[in-house]
């Protein structure tokens, strides 16, 4: 027994000096001067920091450095994040700080970005870093504008309600999201942006149609109106009518 | 004394072999953590944002709103730290430029509190 103690001393004293180091470095006296990246923030302080990045890109149009602010939070996709965060305010789960008196500029915001940083190739914006756009101006427009390639009426009486629903391609045919696209008909306007319903289509957005009215789309920043659309009318089985809904794609040429 | 000599030098080896690991191989990570705790140059990078909003804005009630959400002291103090920071860490001049007129038009006391 006492051939063995020496040796369970040096154990006691090197695990309990240990400890002494490890509950120092942890705890009492953690290392200070170790990266703390906003990829440590709360989910809420990373939601306000997108929407700040946002907003900076608005004033400003600087593609560049809000991809590397964005790059900062750790996601693994920075624009999907965006759409994830427009997603997450539309359907008020969500309240900024920024944008409390007008979430629906915030979902703008957010989705103007997301679309400007799935064009961006790392070309420097057109403002030097610092130079302030006026409030209220728009960034400089990176989407080529869209054109209408087809229409489709929906008839399918199992539907409660009639959608317009607008599908974005870009020139290969793929998917665009993060695109603003307005509605406007007489005595209104209405926002919609595609890619906030991803589990339809990426390049997706819809909004209600109200049977008699005649609407106008636009796909912005730069598209030319569609007007005179309105819900069709179909007809069930047993003759009666209801009403339908729209389908419109359009694609970059 | 012997036994106490060797007890002390494996306790101090070990102090140091915990204080290596615990601050240099596997430091505490930071988790859902406020925005006061990321690095100067992080925060810095923060007030910038709301200065390039600030610049093309007319309203500083917002400007002061949001400094005020992503940190505790009043907006004059961490405008005015983060153009500290710029100016020694050698931010480019037109972003020095935006924090100074930050740092100007931020109270430098927190309006809401009574001296």
């Amino acid at each position: 027994m006492n051939r063995t103690r020496p040796w369970l001393d040096l154990l006691l004293g090197l695990l309990l000096g240990l400890s002494l180091g490890l509950a120092v470095a942890w705890w009492v006296a953690p290392n200070t001067h170790i990266d703390r990246s906003p990829a440590a923030l709360h989910s809420d302080y990373k939601d306000e920091f997108r929407l700040l990045v946002a907003s900076t890109y608005l004033a400003t149009g600087d593609t560049g450095r809000a991809q590397v602010r964005l790059s900062l939070l750790g996601d693994t996709d920075i624009v999907s994040a965006l759409i994830d965060e427009a997603l997450r305010i539309q359907a008020g789960q969500v309240h900024t700080l920024q944008f409390s008196q007008d979430p629906e500029l915030a979902v703008n915001a957010l989705a103007l970005l997301a679309n400007a940083l799935q064009d961006y190739d790392g070309t420097p914006p057109a403002a030097p870093t610092g130079t302030p756009v006026t409030s209220g101006s728009s960034p400089t427009p990176t989407l080529s504008a869209f054109t209408l390639v087809s229409t489709e009426t929906i008839c399918d009486p199992d539907q409660e309600v009639s959608l317009g629903e607008v599908r974005l391609r870009d020139r290969t045919g793929n998917p665009v999201p993060g695109v603003e696209v307005l509605v406007t008909w007489e005595g209104g306007r209405q926002s919609i942006f595609t890619g906030l319903k991803p589990e339809i289509d990426p390049g997706y957005a819809d909004f209600l149609l109200t049977p008699g009215t005649e609407y106008a789309i636009q796909v912005l920043p730069s598209s030319l109106p569609v007007p005179d659309l309105s819900a069709p009318v179909c007809t069930r089985e047993d003759g009666s009518s209801y009403s339908g809904g729209l389908r419109l794609v359009f694609q970059q040429p | 004394m012997q036994r106490w000599k060797r007890f002390l030098l494996t306790l101090v080896i070990g102090l140091l072999a915990g204080l290596i690991y615990g601050w240099l191989v596997s430091p505490v990570e930071l988790v859902d953590t406020t925005p006061e705790m990321l690095s100067e140059d992080y925060r810095t990078d923060i007030v910038l944002m709301v200065a390039e909003i600030h610049a093309g804005a007319t309203d500083p009630g917002s400007s002061r709103q949001v400094l005020a959400y992503f940190f505790p002291q009043s907006p004059g103090i961490t405008a005015t730290e983060a153009l500290a920071y710029a100016s020694a860490a050698g931010y480019a001049q037109p972003d020095l430029s935006l924090l100074l007129d930050l740092s100007r038009a931020m109270p430098a006391t927190d309006p809401g509190v009574s001296p």
